[in-house]
């Protein structure tokens, strides 16, 4: 068991080989012998490690099965819960990891490859919750341990009791202004519109040095209105004067240990010039099902994105999320929420129940 | 279909000033014999709103075949006659009684041809009416307005079909311009409607329908009537039931569940499902991985089904719930013994409209029980989707509701 862990540690470290494909079926052997839940499913579809030989054909769960059983591979270490989609009575999944540090190396090395690829240390400012305050959101442990591998001071969080507290986000920015040093702020995207509403209102602008730059991510959860992406990063742009190539938007869920990010930085570091696309690192790649029939279908056309994340060594790798999107260029295009059932009239329907 | 103008409401206004005088016995008459002839196998009615409705839905052509006509049967025979005496007394009574001008029908979205029964019956009042049609339910509306003219055109002209978008000024119009407003349809609907209705408002809100299989029900016969009950109009109606108590141990349970996903999926090879949106079909997978991840994880829950997202898909659960289900013929089936459903219902107060039972020799006991628990409409299991036209929907009267309450 160790072995396999050890194997996507270092695959993580030093990801330029091309074992991809057989360490993800090293994990899925792994997941098999030691989550019941999951072998009880793999062999209701006939999938044993056996009969297996392709990454691309091992069983992904759905969400559902985060929110009825754990999917662990042993005890857990820590438990993270998702925030839930609609306001309804719907179960939360729960995100149960025999070994923490997968997540972490994970996290960690893909905001250095996507976020901070130039920059060793940086000022940090969050509106997203400290961990010790969320212990449960697995997005405030990737900020914090965001903190703790690229922090030039300790991070400064604009938020307290779940509530923003945009006065001490402007007080981090006066600073970067006033010293020069660039500033790299983390922020949900609905957080990111009600500052700019609040900042619109106080006739506040900013102008951060070069080299600052903001990752948001949660689509528009918690939004106060819809914004387009171009819109976010026109607001970006004349709030913050952060440029589009410092703008990333970041795509996780809570089942997972790594994460999607905008390539701009990655690409500038690069010497690339391509547009702006949605990259994995290495260790976790999408696969494309056909809504219907949940066969991978042709790149450039759209479907359910199903993930496979080798860092979710210890969980459930293989993931099929309730995500729509389609591979350009190599790249995952995020298209948005699988629609949902229709209402139908005076019949009520889960559909209904679930956002009574 | 045409936004009625002011000048549309006026001539349906105008022509119920014909009709006034004409006896209800006399336009029972040509109410039943105009259902009647849209039953008759050779009938161009029937067979043009088959097509029309294939056009319109997602339901198969063999389940419109099969199901259209349940929407009319009502109306024929002496039906009509019953629901007079039972409602209202006498043909004297129905007479002299003071109906609305105007009845305005906003119909439910969820079956095509609920126009023909509400229209027979404003029309039996001698009240003019405007029908307001689901979506998909348009072509079945205009082809019934049109098929009362050709037997009756006094009683067409006090028809009229419309419809609107939500946010139009014409619900407005029209909702203001009414006597009477019946809706059915989503809890939120009615009550958006309630609020934007200035005269007398009857709202039919969000149901859902259980059965109920006794200790000493025979399996067999109780699943296939279970099967016909669910799969009818791919259980989308109000009537189907959503979720299934079996008394006599989970055993027996089991064994029903098993015994109704055969029957449930023989009947989708002759009543197919009609084509899922991509949200039904999500919603169907999700029951059925939830269900199964419970199994997984060690809990009692199964489930049957093929691989036919559509053909029908029993759980068997591990507790009694009245939690619903994604329609489209998935069914929760659960051991409960009828003090459990009594104190089930009791509890949680889910909004009830129909319960099928199947009980051997203590139905009768086990129908009455489940009236008393305030369930409006109680039959035998496999009858659930052919209510007769005494129904009282959500338990009030039908004819005596639209009549305008004494001064």
């Amino acid at each position: 068991m160790a072995g396999v862990y050890e194997r996507v540690l270092s695959f993580i470290a030093a990801p330029e080989s091309d074992d991809f494909g057989e360490i993800a079926l090293a994990v899925f052997r792994h997941q098999f012998e030691s989550c019941a839940p999951y072998r009880a499913y793999c062999e209701s579809r006939d999938a044993t490690p056996g009969l297996v030989g392709d990454w691309r054909a091992i069983p992904p769960v759905p969400i559902v099965a985060f929110k009825e059983t754990d999917l662990c591979c042993g005890e857990p270490e820590r438990v993270f819960l998702s925030t839930g989609t609609t306001a309804g009575p719907e179960k939360r999944s729960r995100h149960a990891l025999p070994m923490l540090r997968l997540y972490r190396e994970s996290a960690v090395a893909g905001l250095r490859r996507f976020l901070l690829p130039d920059i060793e240390r940086i000022d940090m400012v969050s509106l997203i919750a400290d961990a010790t305050q969320q212990p449960d959101s697995s997005l405030a442990q990737m900020v914090a341990w965001a903190g703790e591998a690229g922090a030039r001071s300790p991070i400064v969080y604009a938020v307290e009791d779940g509530q923003p507290r945009f006065d001490r986000l402007v007080e981090a920015l006066r600073h970067s202004e006033a010293t020069g040093e660039p500033l790299c702020i983390f922020t949900t995207t609905g957080a990111l519109i009600h500052f700019f509403d609040w900042t619109r209102g106080e006739r506040l602008e900013f102008r951060l040095p070069h080299g600052s730059r903001i990752m948001d991510t949660g689509g528009g959860k918690g939004a106060p209105r819809p914004v387009s992406r171009k819109g976010i990063l026109h607001a970006i742009w004349s709030t913050f004067a952060i440029p589009g190539y410092f703008a990333v938007n970041e795509y996780g869920m809570a089942e997972l240990s790594s994460q999607y990010y905008d390539s701009v930085i990655r690409d500038r570091f690069d010497g690339t010039h391509r547009k702006r696309r949605l990259l994995a690192p290495p260790w976790l790649r999408p696969l494309i099902l056909d809504l219907r029939s949940l066969e991978p279908v042709e790149d450039g056309e759209t479907g359910l994105i199903c993930h496979f994340d080798i860092a979710n060594a210890g969980t459930a790798m293989a993931i099929c999320s309730e995500d729509l999107g389609v591979i350009e260029d190599g790249a995952l295009r995020l298209i948005g929420r699988a629609p949902e059932a229709e209402l139908r009239g005076c019949s009520l329907s889960s559909a209904e129940w679930n956002v009574a | 279909m045409p936004e009625p103008p002011p000048a549309e409401l006026a001539r349906i206004r105008e022509a119920r000033q014909r009709i006034r005088q004409r006896e209800p016995r006399q336009i029972a008459g040509v109410l039943s014999r105009l259902a009647e002839q849209w039953l008759l196998p050779s009938s161009p009615w029937m067979h043009r709103a088959v097509t029309v409705v294939e056009n319109e839905t997602s339901f198969s052509r063999p389940m419109i075949e099969a199901m259209l006509p349940r929407m009319i049967e009502p109306l024929a025979g002496d039906a009509i006659e019953r629901l007079v005496q039972r409602e209202i007394g006498s043909w004297e009574s129905l007479q002299r009684a003071s109906a609305p001008e105007l009845i305005l029908h906003v119909l439910p979205s969820n079956l095509p041809a609920h126009a023909a029964i509400p229209s027979a019956l404003s029309l039996l009042l001698r009240s003019a009416v405007l029908l307001k049609p689901g979506r998909a339910d348009r072509g079945f509306t205009e082809l019934w307005v049109e098929s009362i003219g050709e037997l009756d055109r006094d009683l067409a002209d006090c028809v009229a079909a419309v419809y609107w978008r939500g946010g139009d000024g014409t619900a407005d119009e029209l909702l203001e311009a009414a006597d009477l407003v019946v809706a059915a349809g989503g809890d939120r609907a009615i009550e958006d409607l309630r609020r934007r209705t200035t005269g007398r408002f009857i709202g039919h809100g969000h149901r859902l329908s259980f059965a109920v299989v006794g200790a000493d029900a025979d399996l067999d016969r109780a699943a296939q009537a279970l099967a016909e009950d669910v799969s009818a109009w791919d259980q989308l109606g109000c009537l189907s039931p959503q979720m299934c108590f079996v008394g006599g141990g989970i055993e027996r349970a089991r064994d029903l569940a098993q015994r109704a996903s055969v029957a449930m999926q023989a009947l989708a090879r002759a009543l197919p499902a009609g084509r899922l949106s991509e949200g039904e079909l999500l919603a169907v997978r999700d029951f059925r991985d939830a269900a199964r991840w419970r199994g997984f994880a060690g809990g009692g829950q199964r489930v049957f089904a093929d691989n036919d997202p559509g053909g029908g898909t029993v759980v068997l659960a591990d507790e009694a719930s009245f939690e619903p289900t994604p329609l489209h013929r998935c069914l929760r089936i659960a051991a409960a013994e009828t003090p459990d459903i009594r104190r089930l219902l009791d509890r949680d107060r889910p909004p009830v409209e129909s319960a099928g039972v199947a009980a051997g020799p203590k139905s009768a006991e086990v129908q009455e029980q489940l009236r008393d628990c305030g369930v409006p409409r109680v039959v035998g299991l496999g009858k659930m989707q052919r209510p007769a036209l005494e129904w009282r929907q959500s338990g009030r009267p039908r004819l005596a509701d639209w009549l305008a309450p004494p001064e």
